[in-house]
């Protein structure tokens, strides 16, 4: 973390190239992205600005710790993790949600009638498979269900489909994956977007600094919609 | 085991290597001298003490990280997570006829379960708590003294953000939040996920100068010309009594030469039902987390049965340790080699020579590995050893 320079940690994958094109509208910076994806770390040695190309998962990582001021980070990964960041805008894009999700031919004989509860006191169990432990728990605490998480890598869609979990806790945006493999939503934990996220300790130290930049990103939001 | 290097440490500790146990041994040390020279006496508390005594008095955050163990009567032990509330309990159980207020200060490793990469479940903490004192002068002196922690440090850019429980509870009464929407509200500001506190300004009615104070919370920081902004909408006494205190800490600080070190934020928290007046935190460019912090605990050692007014900071000694490392101070000169090395027939000769040389304040090491003279004399060559005898 360079004293003068702004660092700002971007998302690979899906957030990407949302997220260059904000930076660009909002007048900030005009990254010239390398599409191989070799160079991991770009420079604006006029403007003072860098920024990181990082897995978005290791996004909260990197600004936790200061190697990066800013950063670009969906809610999902934000709320798993649990970092100890500050939450500065809500960026509007990578719109998804939190979903628990049961295979088609138990909720059409009415397991879920009663919602998850009603599963629990018919069958006793509620195994719950995800990704996102964290969010999975937290959820299950928050309704009072005493379900057992299980936490799997990928492919999540498998588990009940094998008889290893009851309901999946996933992240969905179109829903297609879930209907491709006959799972149904059958309720909502969260609604996620992309999030702006700074670093404690940037945030106080070079507070004139990022906020001028949260406000021409928030004007040129506004001026979007 | 044929991969020592996995097996050996569970995470978050580690080993100091000679540089760097020198380094830390000698900030302990200035920083003790230092507590010393405003008044300040050490005390050493056990590292364990029973779950039962100390749970009840802890800070909320610490509850999920204590490590726990049971002992041979099957009482539940924990190892202390800070050492704020094993100085209460010194304090209130076996100190309370003193004559107040009293001043203590520590170093200590504290022990804390972290889940996070990176962090250190075992670290070093050199601390003072000035206990029986409510005014705002002991507010003054602690956030004096923890400057001066900085400046001795060499630590040029440091800067202390403080905040006020009470001016933030009046800031929220001011925009008609009961009780329970205070809570909320706070656990917003403390998690400072701005995202959410847009959506709970959204979320009420509020008036026009309602929502601005609202708006404007999460981004108040400056210096002694935000507490202007917001003093026309406090009501209640205590909030502003709050933040008469805060122009009196500032006044001080002032003279002590902090202007430029310190800022205001009123929408700072640290934890949720703790602190009970003036918090703050010290943070330096180059490393991503607080430095140190601490504020007022008035209601902590009523827990031990004595209500007593306290105040206090811990710093986070590995820390200031990487922030001196940023600005290029060089913490102790390179390490020191001995003056002189000796080797000779007589080990006896050897050592009272050692002996002697090391009354006049030389570092002076020895032959004791059994290696001929010459060995010996090409071995402390290569390490530098300016003199060299041969007895």
């Amino acid at each position: 973390m360079e004293k003068d320079f702004v660092t700002i940690a971007l998302p690979k994958g899906r957030l990407l190239k949302e997220s260059l094109k904000l930076l660009e509208k909002a007048g900030i910076w005009k990254v010239s992205f390398d599409e191989n994806g070799r160079k991991l770390i770009y420079a604006d040695e006029q403007a003072k600005l860098r920024c990181l190309i990082c897995r978005t998962a290791d996004v909260p990582t990197f600004v936790e710790h200061g190697a990066a001021d800013l950063g670009i980070a969906g809610k999902d990964v934000i709320l798993e993790q649990g970092k100890d960041i500050c939450e500065l805008l809500d960026l509007g894009f990578g719109k998804c949600r939190f979903v628990v999700a049961a295979p088609v031919s138990k909720v059409e004989q009415g397991d879920f009638e009663k919602g998850l509860a009603g599963y629990l006191a018919q069958y006793g169990q509620l195994r719950v498979a995800t990704k996102f432990p964290r969010v999975a728990q937290s959820y299950l605490r928050k309704e009072g269900l005493p379900g057992e998480v299980i936490k799997l890598s990928g492919n999540i869609e498998l588990a009940p489909l094998v008889g290893l979990a009851d309901v999946i806790v996933d992240l969905v945006s179109t829903g297609r994956t879930l209907k491709e493999n006959n799972l149904v939503p059958v309720a909502e934990v969260a609604q996620a977007t992309a999030r702006l996220i700074a670093n404690r300790v940037s945030y106080r130290l070079k507070h004139r600094r990022l906020i001028a930049l949260v406000n021409s990103i928030q004007e040129c939001l506004r001026k979007e919609n | 085991m044929e991969d020592w290097g996995t097996v050996l440490m569970p995470g978050g500790v580690r080993d100091l290597l000679p540089g760097e146990a020198r380094q830390k041994r000698e900030l302990e040390n200035s920083l003790l001298k230092l507590f010393r020279s405003w008044g300040y006496q050490e005390v050493v508390t056990p590292t364990f003490e029973f779950y039962e005594v100390l749970a009840p008095a802890l800070e909320e955050m610490l509850h999920e990280q204590l490590y726990r163990f049971i002992d041979e009567e099957g009482r539940v032990i924990v190892l202390r997570p800070d050492m704020t509330t094993p100085i209460a309990r010194l304090v209130s159980t076996r100190l309370r006829t003193e004559d107040f207020p009293l001043r203590f200060c520590y170093v200590a490793n504290v022990f804390r379960r972290e889940n996070h990469a990176g962090k250190q479940r075992e670290f070093y903490q050199a601390g003072v708590e000035l206990i029986g004192a409510a005014g705002a002068e002991a507010d003054a002196e602690i956030l004096g003294l923890m400057g001066e922690a900085f400046r001795l440090a060499g630590i040029k850019d440091f800067q202390i953000t403080i905040g006020q429980v009470e001016v933030l509870k009046g800031l929220l009464e001011g925009c008609g939040f009961g009780n329970e929407e205070q809570e909320k509200a706070k656990t917003i500001l403390n998690k400072k996920d701005f995202v959410a506190w847009e959506k709970l300004i959204s979320d009420h009615r509020f008036s026009g100068e309602q929502r601005e104070v609202l708006e404007n919370l999460p981004h108040l920081q400056g210096g002694i010309e935000i507490l202007d902004q917001v003093e026309g909408f406090l009501q209640s006494e205590d909030a502003l009594a709050g933040l008469s205190r805060l122009r009196f800490v500032w006044e001080i600080l002032t003279d002590y030469g902090l202007e430029d070190h310190v800022s205001f934020d009123l929408g700072f928290l640290r934890g949720l039902g703790y602190y009970t007046g003036i918090i703050f935190e010290g943070y330096a460019p180059g490393v991503g987390y607080p430095l140190c912090g601490g504020g007022r605990y008035d209601r902590l050692l009523e827990k031990f049965g004595f209500s007593c007014p306290a105040t206090g900071f811990a710093i986070n000694i590995e820390r200031f340790l990487l922030a001196m490392k940023e600005e290029k101070i060089q913490v102790t000169p390179a390490m020191r080699v001995a003056d002189y090395f000796i080797v000779g027939e007589n080990f006896g000769e050897v050592a009272k020579k050692a002996r002697q040389l090391r009354e006049q304040g030389f570092v002076v090491e020895i032959e004791v590995s059994g290696r001929s003279p010459e060995e010996a004399v090409a071995y402390a060559a290569k390490k530098g050893v300016p003199h060299i005898l041969v007895m």
